[in-house]
């Protein structure tokens, strides 16, 4: 199936959670620098 | 469960399904270069994952051939560390991820009811970008060979100093990362999607097989751990060669901070390996045992708990770089803690089994081997969680076993349960059941006696990544040595399995498995064996 035949509701839906999921992508990367930083202040 | 269905290409398992396509497959390479189609995908990231796993598990074998004696055999010392690294690179991110998304791509979508993957072009993307990804990687063994410096010998952690002083085959394994990173992402993005959005009418969460669940968690994960390896790595490229200290004391930079970020993605990136396994196990147990899940819904919390509690412990395996009282605490004691979901599932499954009416196939054997070995690997992980204790085990060959014992069973051979469970969904054959077992025990004897006397010779002392070892440790390593020569020839026979299934055998109906509608199946059992190439064009209803 080509995504061309999905219903446009739908297409727009699952760009929207891929969207959504690629910020959780970018917010987990600044979570890992805040726990990394967290842990080296912490004294290692 | 029962399911409605108004697409009249399969259910019937007689029915010739071209004929009711739209349209067959297109023909020739550009079938597969261009492909949208999710098992079209999936089957290339099998083939991926298969060819990979040869490359990697002769390295393996070429590092049990030089460890069969002690002093050096063949290997000279960087190019052996070499292997190790490359080695555990390529099983990671080469064979098992790779395996586990080609089961997602050819089952996911029959399981939940949808015609294909929710972004199909995304999914075309992902997968090609693993072949680049493993290119660079080889051009990074073979560089070395060229003036390209030292090969990298840092092994899979890729710590500094080391890899910054290595020669530019360490450029093209950051590379390597960034790229089957990149893949790895789209994937899990495209996974979860298709698991939100695209489940059929009625099929809720909870009605949801236990393999999607677990791919589910699997991608969150991913999406989450990713991006901590590639920054990672990227502040690795600048310091090598953009002037940054990141990583360099001189510079007033901390080694330490690599081993924070790579961990931040290294451990949860173990229940990434694990999880998928432990749903085809969640789809095998109910199946041969006749009986539905036991506490299906607290497994599904429980892997939920094992994502929560996987991202937050990762500097246990840093207790020798000398954290504060109160940090190693922390970790030891959530690292501990996550044997209370482990343990859970393990107990779930094993309760499924009880009284059920239970049969042997091969994916049940490998479910039941699976059980029983991964619970070394889960004692082990707890001594090693001990800090006192791990103080004396890092760094030795009992750390290769725990973790050869937690993703051999636990990720391999929870594929490959999954690859014998759906041969004959994907390919419309029944495989050779008694060469099905063959290989189970050749390669079960096999790992045992590779990884078994590595726990004893850890104990002993002996250290990891080293070519040459003191002489006490000779029986042990004979015995590992012969072990893995086993262990590595018996996938001939897997191959030769798959490929004679392909070819012909006797036919698979729409249901192979007696017990496979048993609990909360997927609707892959309502399309032929092998499924038609444009399935659920027409959801159907599950009431």
């Amino acid at each position: 199936m080509n995504n061309d035949i999905q219903n446009p509701e739908l297409k727009k839906a699952n760009l929207r959670m891929a969207i959504i999921l690629g910020c959780v992508a970018i917010a987990s990367l600044v979570m890992a620098g805040l726990a990394v930083s967290r842990m080296m202040a912490l004294g290692t | 469960m029962s399911y409605t269905t108004t697409n009249d290409t399969h259910l019937d398992q007689d029915t010739d399904h071209h004929e009711a396509d739209h349209h067959g497959p297109p023909k020739g390479i550009g079938r597969w270069l261009f492909s949208t189609n999710h098992k079209d995908i999936g089957t290339m990231y099998l083939i991926f994952s298969l060819v990979m796993l040869f490359l990697g598990g002769g390295m393996a074998m070429l590092i049990r051939a030089e460890l069969y004696l002690p002093g050096l055999q063949f290997l000279e010392p960087d190019l052996y560390n070499n292997m190790v690294t490359t080695h555990a690179l390529i099983m990671v991110f080469g064979v098992v991820m790779p395996a586990a998304a080609g089961m997602a791509n050819w089952m996911i979508p029959l399981q939940i009811g949808a015609p294909d993957m929710a972004l199909p072009r995304l999914n075309n993307l992902s997968f090609w970008l693993l072949p680049a990804g493993a290119t660079l990687l080889i051009i990074s063994i073979i560089v070395p060979f060229f003036g390209g410096g030292a090969p990298v010998n840092t092994g899979w952690t890729l710590y500094p100093p080391l890899s910054i002083q290595a020669g530019m085959g360490m450029d093209f394994l950051i590379f390597t990362l960034h790229v089957l990173g990149i893949s790895s992402i789209l994937a899990a993005i495209n996974i979860v999607t298709t698991i939100l959005n695209m489940r059929a009418p009625g099929l809720t969460m909870m009605k949801l097989p236990l393999f999607v669940w677990a791919w589910l968690f699997t991608g969150i994960l991913l999406i989450m751990i990713m991006p901590a390896l590639a920054g990672g790595v990227t502040m690795l490229l600048f310091d090598r060669h953009f002037g940054t200290s990141f990583f360099d004391a001189a510079g007033g930079g901390d080694p330490v901070l690599f081993q924070h970020l790579f961990w931040f993605f290294g451990h949860p990136e173990v229940y990434v390996l694990l999880l998928p396994s432990i749903g085809v196990l969640g789809i095998i147990v109910p199946t041969f045992a006749r009986k539905p899940l036991f506490a299906y819904k607290p497994l599904v919390w429980g892997m939920g708990v094992l994502l929560v509690l996987g991202m937050v412990v990762w500097a246990h395996h840093q207790y020798t770089i000398g954290m504060s009282v109160a940090a190693t605490n922390y970790f030891m004691i959530g690292t501990i803690l996550i044997s209370i979901p482990v343990g859970f599932m393990l107990f779930s499954f094993i309760c499924t089994m009880w009284r059920g009416a239970m049969t042997f196939e091969t994916p049940m054997l490998f479910a039941i081997s699976i059980i029983v070995m991964f619970s070394f690997a889960g004692t082990t992980g707890v001594m090693l969680a001990v800090v006192p204790a791990d103080l004396q085990y890092h760094d030795t060959y009992f750390v290769v076993a725990h973790f050869h014992y937690a993703l051999i069973p636990g990720a391999l051979f929870g594929l490959y349960a999954g690859v014998f469970y759906w041969l004959p969904k994907w390919t419309g054959h029944m495989y050779n059941e008694k060469l099905g077992k063959i290989f189970f025990w050749w390669t079960t004897i096999g790992f045992n006696l590779t990884f078994f006397p590595q726990h004893f010779s850890g104990l002993a002392g002996m250290p990891r990544r080293i070519v040459d070892y003191s002489v006490q440790f000779v029986e042990f390593n004979q015995i590992s040595s012969i072990g893995a020569f086993i262990f590595g020839l018996s996938h001939i026979l897997f191959v030769y399995i798959i490929i004679q299934t392909v070819r012909g055998g006797e036919k698979a109906s729409a249901m192979p498995w007696e017990g496979a509608q048993i609990g909360t199946p997927g609707l892959e059992w309502t399309v032929s064996s092998p499924p038609p190439y444009h399935s659920f064009e027409t959801p159907p209803t599950v009431k």
